[in-house]
């Protein structure tokens, strides 16, 4: 395997490797990340030539970058980057057997009452999940607004001009090793164009038409709100993923032009098994406002700040996180509010449990540059532990170099309160019940923030974690 | 206006950007041109670290760590990471030094 | 027993701005030349040892984030505590001066509570515990100043003793030379002291790498207060540690004034269950002075409490930079601690960074932190100027008023003396325009 740079392949690669086919070549590509592995997944999509260059020079920045100093560097070192496949196969064929599917997820699938053809779609055991229906009559109602609404790869065919434009403009592949990574090989991923004040009111899905080759691994999502337009994303799924693909380094860039509005609510729940290495991050214009409501309940690490760059007046930026983890997880959370004009305001709610032998945290980082006064931000990061094992970190980073402004930063940790579980059980609760009601009442202000089915879901997944029932 | 000497242009050569400190300043000279010699902030408005001695491309300097880009006749960022500009300083060539109005 | 390093020191390269490490020879003769005895030159050893193996400070961790460590490196080791320093002794109490030739002052009082102020490594039941609080593998600081001190000084109070009054130990800095001292401070069980450790002087050129460590014994009470005031021009790196036993106390009460750019690193560890421990600081940077801390309050013992409050008023273009940690390991439950970082913006280019960071492993636990920044509260002003205060006298008011809570929990004793020293600096203060 080579990693140098394959040039002008197109004239012969037929000679050099024997065959013209690169969906052939992925069928039988072998483990590990080379320039001929991102030379035939370009060429499979059929991109054009500057996407092509674009995932070439990212690979040889994601080869010469180091892994990060900081976070869990024990598990950061255990990645083995030669064994991994790097572009999942056919979409006409199944990936895992439902025999292989872990017990414990099975069982939660049964018990949030997920239908069986969902289950095995979420299992990865069958490619596609058919909400074909449901997603075409919203489809409908969405070209005649002259919404956008699709895939990366048809974004990247069928608007190339609006792609092209707006491309890494929010995050370069030099930024960080894994969004070098993702630049190299991403796949998937949705594109989302509104126009100038068109107000999408129906948050709009990626879970209806995506099918495995889009969910998750190296997805790339770019959403552009025009000037006044205002747009509601969701990704992902409260009730368990389980994916062998243990790698997922996906990149999201968001662009709110002025006046706009964009909120993008992420409830992710990966088996624990995966890695989940997330560069999320949003541009907010003149009086645009981005919301991120960020959900982290699965996976082995999830490493993900989701960032704000408040770069026009009066731009404002929030984000609300919750982070669940368990024994054997590590949510490495938090989120970054860069205040690059004046007036603009942001505001960072973190929440976090951590059971048995889990960890989660907040990282964040507030800058308020000079010159841009008016600026107001507060961050409250309340962490809860429930066990004797359990951990939480707070690492929050304010650099304040303009004196008119308010910054505001508080954080909390505490048990799960025996003085407050008296009080529930001396009500009649149960200890289980007590302790059910403090969580939920913990992480209501993210729950209130879902469509309804979502929040309904969420309850009733806290409610099985806390049993115990889901491992 | 208050001119600083800043260094001999002859150690710049044409097309690359160097680094000199003046007190407690860190500043780059960018060569872009013979005769065409911009001073700017020897920091990325990013991570605030040195953008460092390095070949210009143009009028552009690239900082080596998050791939930020500065446009070296006026400070505008050209790229992200970093969220703002960098400071800019009027130039001149005099006596075959670089100086500038810090 | 160390073992015995190569005769000539590794090389360094012109590209590593480090200072050569001591060779065992150098250090050696160092040592002897002091008059020092095998234990003195067993622990510089050992700390050699450990700088050989030491990186200097990765930007990348919050606790160099804001000060490149290479501005504080001094161009060559094992050099004599330079002599030509300005004695600036108060006339009243015990002080100690710590300059070369000096003799300590002990009042009356302080000679019947049966305190030892010595050399360091003189007095043997002070220089069991030295190395505890401030280790030689710690880091690249701790292992440069266990290696290289200069002027070092030891203070013990026996058991059971209490002494009033504070001790003052007053370290003047030399313009334009190296100074690395150390101190060494044992109170044994259930004795109490307080000390002032004044650190002034100096000037361009100069630069103070000093370590202090604080033991304090089973229900022990300790109070220190770490005063700089260095001129301008000064640069210096000071690390303090207290190392507290069962329900042993400790007041660190910081101001931090003076230098060009200065960095303390202050903490406690909480080893001993039912200890407490409270660290309240106060820093005005102004003009172009960068002024970093860092605080920290480890618990490593259950039924611990600690709280830190640390305010900063930076003025002109002035940057003071916070970072602070609190971390609960998991054999401590019960523990409780707080922590709060209040910023005061003055300068339209006046900054201000603060990461307060918490690492907490147990869940039985009660743990908060808050900071802020802000710039004085127009309101405020108004309402003093509406009641006839001129600018000047308002902005006074309001910024003493703010740094109040962190002189009410100073030291009886030093506390009109720490204020006289805040108020002589707020005195200079003029609004943001």
């Amino acid at each position: 395997m080579t990693t140098e740079r394959v040039r002008e392949l197109n004239l012969d690669y037929e000679q050099k490797y024997g065959f013209a086919d690169p969906e052939a070549f992925l069928h039988k590509s072998p483990k590990g990340l080379s320039h001929e592995t991102v030379e035939m997944i370009s060429r499979f999509k059929a991109e054009p030539d500057w996407m092509r260059e674009f995932r070439h020079r990212a690979l040889d920045t994601f080869l010469a970058k180091p892994l990060p100093h900081w976070g869990n560097q024990e598990l950061l070192g255990a990645i083995d980057f030669a064994d991994i496949h790097y572009y999942v196969r056919s979409t006409e064929e199944s990936v895992n057997d439902w025999d292989d599917v872990p017990e414990n997820i099975k069982r939660t699938f049964t018990r949030l009452g997920i239908p069986a053809a969902e289950q095995k779609f979420l299992a990865g055991v069958t490619a596609q999940y058919d909400s074909e229906v449901v997603y075409h009559s919203i489809r409908k109602d969405l070209e005649a607004m002259g919404v956008v609404f699709t895939d990366m790869d048809s974004g990247l065919a069928k608007h190339a001009d609006v792609v092209r434009r707006y491309w890494a403009s929010v995050i370069p592949p030099d930024d960080n090793k894994f969004a070098a990574l993702n630049s190299a090989v991403w796949s998937g991923g949705s594109f989302i164009y509104v126009p100038r004040g068109v107000k999408v009111e129906i948050p709009l899905q990626a879970y209806f038409r995506i099918n495995t080759q889009n969910m998750g691994q190296f997805e790339r999502t770019l959403i552009i709100a025009d000037e006044g337009a205002s747009v509601h994303y969701i990704e992902g799924c409260t009730a368990p993923v389980y994916t062998t693909n243990s790698l997922h380094a996906a990149v999201v860039e968001l662009i709110a032009l002025p006046g706009a509005r964009i909120r993008y609510t992420t409830i992710q729940n990966w088996s624990n098994n995966v890695y989940n290495l997330v560069t999320k991050r949003a541009h907010a214009h003149r009086d645009a406002v981005v919301e991120w409501v960020d959900g982290n309940l699965g996976s082995k690490l999830t490493m993900k700040y989701p960032a704000i760059y408040l770069l026009g007046e009066r731009a404002h930026g929030e984000v609300l996180s919750i982070a669940y983890a368990g024994t054997g997880q590590h949510q490495d959370a938090g989120a970054k509010m860069i205040h690059a004009a004046p007036n603009t305001s942001s505001r960072i709610i973190s929440k976090s449990i951590s059971k048995d032998a889990g960890r989660a945290g907040y990282r964040g980082m507030i800058k308020v540059q000079r010159d841009c006064p008016g600026c107001r931000t507060s961050v409250e990061c309340d962490a809860l532990l429930i066990g004797s094992a359990a951990r939480t970190d707070t690492y929050p980073t304010m650099e304040i170099a303009e004196n008119d402004v308010r910054v505001e930063h508080e954080a909390r940790v505490s048990k799960l309160g025996d003085e407050q579980l008296f009080y529930l059980q001396s009500r009649g609760l149960s200890a289980d019940q007590a302790r059910l009601m403090i969580v939920n009442g913990f992480i209501e202000p993210f729950v209130r923030e879902l469509p309804m089915e979502y929040a309904v879901e969420m309850n009733r997944l806290i409610e099985l974690e806390m049993e115990g029932s889901v491992g | 206006m208050a001119w600083t000497s800043i260094l001999p242009l002859a150690e710049i050569p044409v097309g690359t950007a160097r680094p000199a400190a003046v007190g407690l300043d860190r500043l780059l000279v960018c060569r872009v041109a013979a005769s065409d010699v911009h001073v700017v902030d020897d920091v990325c408005s990013h991570d605030e670290s040195p953008l460092g001695a390095q070949e210009l491309d143009g009028s552009v300097v690239t900082c080596p760590r998050h791939g930020a880009r500065f446009d070296v006749t006026t400070g505008s960022v050209l790229r992200s990471p970093a969220p703002v500009g960098i400071a800019s300083y009027p130039t001149r060539i005099a006596g075959g030094w670089v100086e500038a109005d810090l | 027993m160390a073992k015995p390093m190569s005769a000539t020191a590794p090389a360094v390269s012109p590209a590593d701005p480090r200072p050569a490490v001591p060779t065992s020879a150098g250090i050696t003769e160092f040592s002897r030349h002091r008059g020092e005895g095998a234990a003195a030159l067993q622990q510089r050893l050992h700390a050699a040892a450990a700088l050989a193996r030491a990186e200097l400070p990765d930007r990348v961790r919050h606790l160099w984030r804001y000060t490149d460590p290479v501005r504080l490196l001094p161009r060559r080791l094992l050099a004599p505590a330079p002599q030509d320093v300005v004695l600036d002794a108060p006339a009243v109490g015990p002080v100690v001066l710590v300059a070369p030739g000096q003799t300590p002052r002990l009042s009356a009082a302080a000679t019947a509570c049966g305190i030892t102020v010595a050399p360091l490594f003189a007095d043997a039941d002070a220089a069991e515990f030295y190395g505890q609080a401030v280790p030689a593998t710690a880091g690249y600081f701790e292992a440069l100043n266990g290696a290289a001190w200069n002027l070092g000084l030891s203070v013990r109070i026996p058991r059971g003793r209490h002494l009033a009054e504070p001790l003052r130990v007053l370290i003047p800095a030399p313009a334009g030379g190296d100074l690395l001292p150390r101190l060494l401070i044992v109170v044994e069980e259930s004795a109490s002291l307080t000390v002032v450790e004044e650190h002034y002087g100096g000037g361009a050129g100069g630069l103070v790498l000093g370590a202090t460590e604080i033991l304090a014994g089973a229900d022990a009470e300790v109070r220190h207060a770490l005063v700089q005031r260095w001129a301008d021009g000064q640069v210096g790196h000071l690390i303090q540690r207290a190392h507290l036993a069962r329900d042993a106390r400790f007041v660190g009460a910081t101001v931090s004034l003076g230098g060009d750019l200065a960095k303390l690193d202050l903490g406690a560890v909480l080893a001993g269950e039912g200890a407490r421990s409270e660290i309240v600081g106060v820093t005005l940077p102004r003009q172009r002075q960068h002024l970093d801390h860092h605080t920290l309050h480890r618990h490593t013992a259950g039924r611990t409490w600690s709280n830190i409050d640390f305010k900063a008023a930076v003025s002109d273009r002035a940057r003071s930079a916070y970072t602070g940690l609190i971390r609960i390991e998991k054999n401590a439950p019960g523990s409780e601690a707080y922590q709060e970082n209040r910023n005061l913006l003055l300068g339209e280019q006046a900054r201000a960074d603060t990461i307060p960071e918490l690492e907490i492993l147990t869940d039985e636990v009660s743990c908060s932190h808050g900071a802020t920044v802000a710039p004085v509260d127009p309101e405020q002003i108004h309402y003093l100027r509406s009641r006839g205060l001129p600018p000047e006298a308002a902005l006074y008011l309001i910024v003493r008023g703010f740094v109040e809570s962190v002189l009410a929990q100073t030291p009886d004793g030093v506390r009109e003396e720490l204020d006289a020293l805040i108020t002589a600096r707020l005195a200079g203060l003029r609004r943001a325009e």
